[in-house]
Formats: C-alpha cells, sequence, structure tokens
C-alpha cells in the first residue's frame, strides 16, 4: 500500500484549493429550504462582503490618507490582508450554509467571526498605542 | 399574504449597499492606484464600474425575484454570489498589492 507523500499531500491540497474555497452549486443536492432561509444566508453572505469592503476602506484610507505617524502603513496593510481572507471565505461559507440547508443538516461552525474581532482588536489597540505616542 | 416579513425588500436594500461600498473601495482604490501610476487608478476605476453595473442589477433583480417567488422558485443565485465573491477577493487582494507598492515607493 503506497503512503501518500509531501508532494502528494501538497498537489491535492493544491488540486483542491479553489474547489474548497469555492464549492459547487448547492442546487445540486437535497431540497429547496423555506425561501426565507435562503434569503438569510444571501444577507449573511452579503454583509461579510461588506465587512470585507469596510476593512479593505480602512486600509487603503489608513495606507493613503494618514501620514501624520510612523507605523500606519503596517495597519493599513494588516487591514487589507485581513479584508482579503474575509472576501476569499465568504462565498464558502454561503455555500455551505445553503447546502446544509437543503439536507436539513446543523449549519456549519466558523472560527472567521473569532478570527476576524481578535485581528481587528489588535489593530485598533496598535492604531490607538501609535497615536498616544505621537501625541506626546 | 406574500412576503410578510419582507426578506425580499430586505435582501434586496443589502445588495445594494454592498455596491456602494464597492463604489466606495473603488472610489479609494483609484486614488492609490493614480498616486503609484495613473495607468493603475484604472483597477479603482474598473471596481466603480463594476459596483455601479451591481447596483443596476439589484434593482432589476429585486422585481424578479418577486415573480420568481410568487411562483414558489427558489431565490437562491448562486452565480450572482459567486461572481461577487470572486469579486470582492480579486479587488481586495488588487488594494493590498497597490497599498504595498505605494508603500515601498513612498517610503
Amino acid at each position: 500500500m503506497n503512503e501518500p507523500t509531501a508532494r502528494t499531500t501538497a498537489g491535492r491540497a493544491l488540486r483542491n484549493g479553489p474547489r474548497r474555497l469555492f464549492p459547487p452549486d448547492p442546487r445540486t443536492e437535497g431540497s429547496d429550504p423555506d425561501y426565507r432561509f435562503s434569503l438569510a444566508n444571501e444577507r449573511t453572505f452579503l454583509a461579510w462582503i461588506r465587512s470585507a469592503l469596510a476593512l479593505a476602506a480602512g486600509g487603503l484610507g489608513a495606507v493613503a490618507l494618514l501620514d501624520d505617524f510612523p507605523g500606519e502603513e503596517y495597519l493599513g496593510l494588516a487591514l487589507l490582508a485581513l479584508s482579503f481572507v474575509t472576501a476569499g471565505l465568504s462565498y464558502r461559507r454561503w455555500a455551505l450554509a445553503e447546502t446544509a440547508m437543503r439536507l436539513g443538516r446543523p449549519l456549519p461552525p466558523s472560527r472567521l467571526p473569532l478570527l476576524l474581532a481578535i485581528a481587528v482588536s489588535a489593530v485598533a489597540v496598535a492604531s490607538a498605542v501609535l497615536v498616544a505616542l505621537n501625541s506626546s | 399574504m406574500f412576503d410578510p416579513l419582507l426578506q425580499q425588500e430586505r435582501t434586496s436594500l443589502a445588495w445594494e449597499r454592498t455596491a456602494f461600498a464597492g463604489i466606495v473601495v473603488g472610489s479609494l482604490l483609484t486614488r492609490v492606484g493614480a498616486s503609484v501610476h495613473v495607468l493603475l487608478g484604472g483597477f479603482g476605476l474598473l471596481q466603480v464600474c463594476a459596483s455601479a453595473a451591481l447596483l443596476v442589477w439589484s434593482g432589476r433583480h429585486y422585481e424578479d425575484l418577486h415573480v420568481q417567488l410568487r411562483a414558489g422558485d427558489t431565490p437562491t443565485h448562486p452565480r450572482a454570489a459567486m461572481v461577487v465573491g470572486v469579486g470582492a477577493t480579486v479587488a481586495t487582494g488588487m488594494a493590498t498589492v497597490l497599498a504595498l507598492v505605494f508603500v515601498v515607493t513612498d517610503s
């Protein structure tokens, strides 16, 4: 029996990456749920997209508009990286939730809200420290 | 009574708010891109145009969905979700790269 090597595992991850980020059309499985559930799922997806865009706006604003204190460009880049991750995972969240609804299964849990909360709090604290240092 | 909780209208407004947010970020991206090179401002302009198109689409979709829901069809629209999901990923990725270039060239 052949054991999977590191190379085949990496190759499989590369091949499956886009499929994991962009799962297939949920309508291929299960049956249509109550239309209100599908619309609620769609609004949640759009809220994630807007969160990503708000982070991008904050990041671009910090990089381009704030010139008063050192380090603002790193905070801006951190917010932009967070926005990229949030936007990249939002379709997957929508598709997995829609599939779960169609199959009558519990909605899949996600670590993204916790990750986002911790990361944005860290950026907020870091920017407050930078403002305080710059003002003294 | 059809759609007593106004789910469809709230969803339509969520699409429109998302398009507004896309226009705002596109405008900022135009500014950052153009400050690196005038042609790079085109990425932001492209995002503004795409978001404006999304705004028009969401208005039309609201009307189409009314008919669809009355007929008992599912409102699930994977293609729209895929386009917006991929579009937002590309836009935020591009914003990250342009901001990085801006920081490097500015320092």
